[in-house]
């Protein structure tokens, strides 16, 4: 689609007389309850009207009166503008965001894509001109996914900028971007974006096949892409990775995977992904091939921790005291002396406590922040240990929790994450570590058996691809690692 | 519907649980166990110590000081003991984090059998628990406060800690799973007495208080020895050292020798003992090789330190261990203990008394003081 | 029928843990007891005899390539009779699948948490199984890649640890060694891992490429794995102890201590432990399951083993506890799984043989 926005694509019209009256009614009659609907008619000379109409909250006026009404006025003279008015208007007007048509339906799409259409009293024709206004925030620092080193541009929610700055970093002849329109309603653009000489053809048909199978009214964010196009819908883990950095876009499409650009969100979905991808962070590959290792090591650590620590925590204080050491058993058993609760309630009550503190912080206006931060410091940890409402030892626990849970690259991965550490404290509760066994066991079937556009979910460990570890638990240093990794095509 | 009932079901088994369910501030944490049992009732009496845990937080406002109180009980089977006290102490019994059983002497010398197969039937009880012999009143034992360490059990197991490394693989050779393992051996398993110094037991945490703590308080000392899980007699310090010693148990020895009339004390360390059979012309010889590792502790000679010296240092080292092995070896015998263990050894039941021992004493001086000639006046 | 795709060290692994599922747990206490010191040397022959018929079963599978025991049956046997054949094979792998869950509960219920009903036990773990069933025996085997080393470092780190606790003269026991008596008192030790084996029968069609040597060598080096448990159970806690004790292993986890601050830590390690177990149970109701969706034509694994599960567990209650468990393995085990190892193999490979014969007399008549 950007292609055809951009070239100039001719074509011969048939003229038929006073016709373009009945295009400037039925867009009239459809789009003319609202107020910003605008219908200008002017006559250039005798029998020859032109109707210039445009949507004037999304067109930039100055545009059309530069490029379109200027030189129409300036040169109403001349002769050729009585017998062939399209082949005049487009000798008048630049050509580079200009083109025409006939069908009303499209030029209705194309108004509300912010473009004026000129339509003369004679002929079947319009010509429309793009002067959409860039109602776009400029490019600036992604928020979510920020990076020490790297670039600070992050994508924005117009799709053509984006393009742009993708093309930008990747100036490949086989990228390419398939435009895609879904949604009855909102017309989202849609770009299927990847190298073609890289990325594994069955899986962009699967892509191509599950984008074009969307029956919806709307596509708002790409989260609804995302819910429409993944394999499980029954499952907390994210089948598709997203990304607002540009940068690890084009990384992305390089390593072979398989993107979807949605208009109206700077965020772009990735697929196939494994598991291990989602403890990756861009930075990564700024970084020092050691340090990335090891900071991928601590963040599976804080993977750990966070499904893991409560669940155990409540596990050994109920059923399993022996594990403790006798020292650290005598003081917890200390602290608990006054607390009222069995540890599997203490430790819900602050874990959800601590759920509700994260979502008021994530809604509430910025400048609240710092009172909501005092009360869940103070009220909620200090003063519920004072009382006596929860011991010591379980506010540390749930902090840790929390603070490994932040640790994730990936914000839905995070979310998953308290999923399954509500179920493991569940079943700890439940059943102590025989609980939590089973839960690892339904955990790891069920990562198994995950597939992300046919791909296994935890390649390379569970099918075993030995080539394909020297990007997964560690990052070997670059000089190792000309080739990318090729498990996308391994398992097709 | 199928989905439908499966959650139902999975929810069900979830109503159900928490049967094994303990909270850990419902928990009265055994740390120490004594048990004895009167020979003329066959009844058996059993002592708990239960820690206290807020009389040793550190946190304020905590009440109560006594670290540690201890419940006794009286009945004639151990199995009982356990619903026994749900009826005296208000929180489940809970013996995993126990350190240490001590066994009344009275007891040990009726046969410990019933109470070993008590502790290893049992899943809440652990084997790998120290065990000691008390040959003063279990009451006074385990109704007395110990220094440093306010709980008694905590108490023995630091005692245990600290002597550990010296002990071969650093695990200390005396709990109730090695009485289990070497129940069918002729060699004898030698246990630790604990004694208790004074009259009174010390039951108050007044006792922490006081300056002078050789007054009252525990002191491990002499061991009993056991043949087949019953305790037969006992034995001194040094012959306890030695026992553990040539039955390759412990890996260090020390020792005073006299060299021309000073003394020199001197600590054998890495002490390696082989036991194997020697074929002599007409009967087969009993040989012990050990080889030690020794280090001078302290050194009273008026002469220089010399190679001729050190030699002779050695040599007497040898001489007084060998003395000191073959008296523990005839006392052994006259008392029909086979310390040495010659039976295990492929030695013969009928005539191990007979059999005759050969002793090979190697030792090196590898370690000497920072002095090479003491401080002397001419 | 699944289209699943096993590569060769899946097969490997899946092989291997099968072999020590809750073969370790089980076997070294009642080994020791019946050959004390020499319970090692009787794991020794046993594997030899497991290598012997897992050669024997590769043999049948080559007669009928791509088919699984069940198929096999119904091919050699015709309609009935090899639907019967099926039926009891269908029976044995229900009834297997039933004794691991009984040990896995009865191993929680003994040593961790004794007051909580065996059938809960029974029946969480069921359903955990059920769904990786469900999920299909390539999720298994992956699960199986997953756990290995992990599996692997938490068994043998505990027993390395104890290591220390060794002691030489645990093998100088004075008893004499008589073999044969020794054989016929430990007949369990060659059915109870190797015997059960029959039921990767039901998987050979998965296998992808080197079947027989992952296969054998699964099973060679799981029986090598068994054979050095007993070895260091005898080593570590000596003939007295380990014969006495039920569970052995449970007890050098329990035992095990490292430095002042590492210890008691059995309920931790064997959990872990316990998740072979996880993998022994679902893969034999997985193959219990697939042979009921083959011999009925079932298309939806789901409809046969959610019900299959309080089967299961129903079933596993059969006996009353432990030592009438232990009392059966020992007398009946090895004659009632040597209808199911051998006999019925051997009948099959035979009517292949009959029909193959048949079926050339035929052309040569015809010809």
């Amino acid at each position: 689609m950007i292609r055809q926005s951009l070239r100039w694509e001719g074509f011969i019209l048939k003229l038929k007389k006073g016709t373009g009256k009945r295009i400037v009614d039925e867009i009239t009659e459809r789009l003319g309850q609202s107020p910003d609907f605008v219908c200008h008619e002017f006559e250039i000379n005798p029998g020859l009207r032109f109707s210039c109409i445009y949507i004037s909250t999304i067109v930039s006026t100055e545009q059309i009166d530069e490029f379109m009404l200027k030189p129409i006025m300036e040169r109403s003279q001349d002769e050729e503008a009585s017998h062939d008015p399209m082949g005049w208007l487009k000798s008048l007007i630049p050509k580079a965001q200009s083109k025409e048509g006939s069908e009303t339906s499209e030029g209705i799409r194309n108004l509300l894509e912010g473009h004026c259409l000129l339509i003369p009293s004679v002929g079947d024709f319009y010509l429309c001109y793009d002067v959409s206004k860039g109602q776009n925030r400029s490019v600036s620092e992604p928020t979510t996914e920020a990076s020490i080193r790297g670039p600070r541009e992050g994508l924005v929610e117009d799709i053509a900028r984006n393009v742009s700055l993708i093309r930008k970093r990747l100036k490949s002849e086989h990228l390419v971007f398939e435009p895609l329109v879904i949604g009855t309603e909102t017309k989202t653009k849609v770009y299927l974006t990847y190298i073609d000489n890289i990325a594994s053809a069955p899986v962009v048909d699967e892509f191509r096949r599950r984008l074009k199978s969307i029956h919806t009214d709307s596509i708002l964010e790409s989260s609804y892409i995302e819910e429409w196009i993944q394999d499980t819908a029954l499952s907390p883990f994210p089948q598709l990775i997203s990304t607002e950095r540009p940068d690890s876009v084009v990384a992305k499409l390089v390593e072979g995977q398989i993107g979807v650009m949605t208009d109206g969100t700077p965020i772009v979905l990735f697929g196939p992904i494994t598991l291990f991808e989602l403890f990756n962070s861009p930075e990564d590959y700024y970084q020092r091939a050691d340090i990335a290792t090891l900071s991928r090591w601590l963040r599976m650590l804080a993977f750990m921790l966070s499904i893991f620590v409560p669940a155990l925590y409540i596990a050994i204080v109920s059923y399993h005291q022996e594990l403790l050491p006798t020292s650290l058993l005598i003081s917890l058993a200390a602290q608990r002396e006054e607390v009222p609760f069995p540890a599997f309630i203490e430790a819900a009550i602050m874990t959800v406590t601590f759920e509700i503190l994260r979502e008021a912080g994530l809604r509430m206006p910025r400048i609240a922040g710092q009172s909501i931060s005092i009360v869940g410091a103070v009220v909620l940890g200090q003063a519920a240990v004072e009382a006596g409402l929860v011991s010591a030892a379980m506010v540390i626990v749930v902090s840790l929790t929390a603070i490994s849970n932040f640790v994730s690259p990936n914000y839905s991965f995070g979310i998953a994450q308290r999923i399954i550490q509500f179920a493991f404290m569940l079943l700890a509760g439940l059943m102590g570590l025989f609980g939590l066994m089973c839960g690892v066991f339904f955990l790891l079937v069920h990562l198994v058996s995950l597939r992300s556009f046919g791909v296994k979910y935890l390649t390379p460990f569970a099918p075993v691809v030995l080539s394909d570890w020297k990007d997964t638990l560690v990052r070997v240093p670059r000089f190792m690692m000309k080739r990318f990794p090729n498990k996308r095509m391994a398992n097709k | 519907m199928m989905k439908a009932f499966l959650i139902g079901l999975i929810l069900l088994v979830f109503c159900t649980g928490c049967w094994d369910m303990k909270e850990i501030n419902a928990l009265a944490i055994v740390s120490l166990a004594g048990v004895d049992k009167n020979p003329e009732t066959g009844e058996y009496t059993a002592y708990y110590q239960v820690i206290n845990p807020t009389g040793l937080s550190t946190r304020q406002g905590s009440s109560a000081r006594a670290a540690v109180y201890t419940y006794n009980f009286k009945d004639f089977s151990l199995g009982r003991f356990t619903d026994r006290t749900s009826r005296v102490m208000p929180r489940k019994f809970f013996t995993a984090h126990l350190q240490s059983y001590i066994i009344s002497e009275r007891y040990a010398r009726q046969g410990i059998l019933d109470f070993i197969n008590f502790i290893e039937l049992n899943p809440e009880r652990r084997a790998n628990v120290v065990l000691y012999i008390s040959d003063s009143p279990m009451n006074t034992i385990m109704n007395s406060f110990t220094p440093l360490d306010r709980v008694p059990g905590r108490f023995i197991r630091s005692l245990t800690n600290l002597v550990k490394p010296s002990f071969s693989m650093g695990t200390f050779p005396i709990r109730i799973k090695e009485m289990a393992k070497e129940l069918h051996l002729h060699t004898p398993t030698v246990v630790p007495i604990v004694h208790y110094a004074g009259e009174n037991p010390s039951s108050t945490t007044n006792r922490l208080e006081e300056i002078d703590v050789s007054k009252n308080g525990m002191k491990f000392g002499d061991g009993a020895v056991f043949i087949h899980a019953r305790m037969v007699g006992r034995i001194d310090e040094t012959s306890k050292t030695l026992y553990l010693v040539l039955n390759k148990k412990l890996m260090k020895y020390t020792e005073t020798v006299k060299i021309n009339g000073d003394y020199v004390d001197v600590e054998a360390q890495n002490v390696r003992v082989k036991r194997k059979w020697e074929k002599d012309k007409h009967t087969s010889l009993f040989a012990l090789n050990i080889k030690a590792d020794l280090r001078i502790l302290n050194n009273q000679q008026k002469s220089k330190m010399t190679v001729q010296n050190l030699r002779q240092i050695e040599t007497s080292f040898n001489q007084r261990l060998e003395e000191r092995i073959e008296s523990f070896e005839r006392m052994g015998k006259e008392k029909g203990w086979d310390l040495l263990g010659i039976q295990d050894n492929g030695g013969n039941e009928m005539t191990w008394r007979q059999t005759k021992v050969n002793i090979h004493i190697n030792s090196r001086m590898t370690a000497i003081g920072n002095t090479s000639t003491p401080y002397h006046l001419e | 029928m699944e289209n699943a795709r096993l590569s060769g060290w899946q097969f490997f692994l899946l092989a291997m843990f099968y072999v020590v599922g809750t073969t370790f747990i089980l076997l070294p206490g009642s080994l020791t007891n019946d050959a004390k010191q020499y319970g090692w040397l009787v794991l020794v022959w046993a594997l030899l005899y497991g290598l012997v018929l897992a050669g024997f079963w590769l043999y049948l599978s080559t007669r009928f390539p791509g088919l699984s025991i069940v198929q096999i049956a119904v091919q050699a046997l015709g309609k009935w009779a090899g639907g019967l054949v099926s039926l009891l094979y269908i029976l044995f792998f229900i009834q297997i699948a039933s004794w691991v869950t009984r040990n896995l509960s009865d191993f929680m219920r003994i040593n961790l948490m004794p007051r909580t009903p065996v059938s809960i036990f029974n029946i969480m773990i069921l359903l955990v199984c059920a769904y990786a069933v469900v999920k299909g025996i390539e999720s298994i085997a992956m699960v199986c890649e997953l756990l290995a080393p992990y599996l692997t470092l938490a068994f043998w780190i505990p027993i390395s640890v104890m290591v220390k606790e060794w002691d030489w003269r645990n093998f100088a026991n004075p008893s004499p060694f008589h073999p044969w008596d020794t054989f016929l008192h430990t007949k369990y030790a060659l059915a109870f891992p190797y015997m059960e084996a029959i039921a990767f029968m039901m998987l050979f069609p998965f296998a992808v490429r080197r079947i027989k040597f992952s296969f054998l060598s699964g099973i060679f080096i799981g029986g090598i794995l068994l054979v050095i448990t007993v070895f260091f159970t005898i080593g570590i806690l000596g003939v007295e102890r380990a014969s006495h004790l039920i569970y052995p292993v449970f007890i050098i986890f329990r035992e095990m201590q490292f430095t002042n601050f590492v210890e008691h830590l059995e309920s931790l390690i064997s959990v872990n432990i316990l998740l072979i177990v996880c993998l022994k149970l679902s893969l034999l109701f997985y193959c219990a399951v697939l042979a009921i969706c083959q011999l009925f034509q079932v298309k939806e694994r789901a409809v046969v083993a959610y019900p299959l599960v309080w089967i299961i567990s129903a079933y596993s209650l059969f006996f009353e506890n432990i030592v009438e468990n232990v009392d059966w393995i020992n007398k009946y085990l090895f004659n009632y799984y040597t209808l199911y190892a051998i006999v019925i193999p051997v009948i099959l490979i035979v009517s292949a043989w009959l029909r193959k014969k048949g079926q050339s007399q035929e052309r040569e008549t015809a010809t």
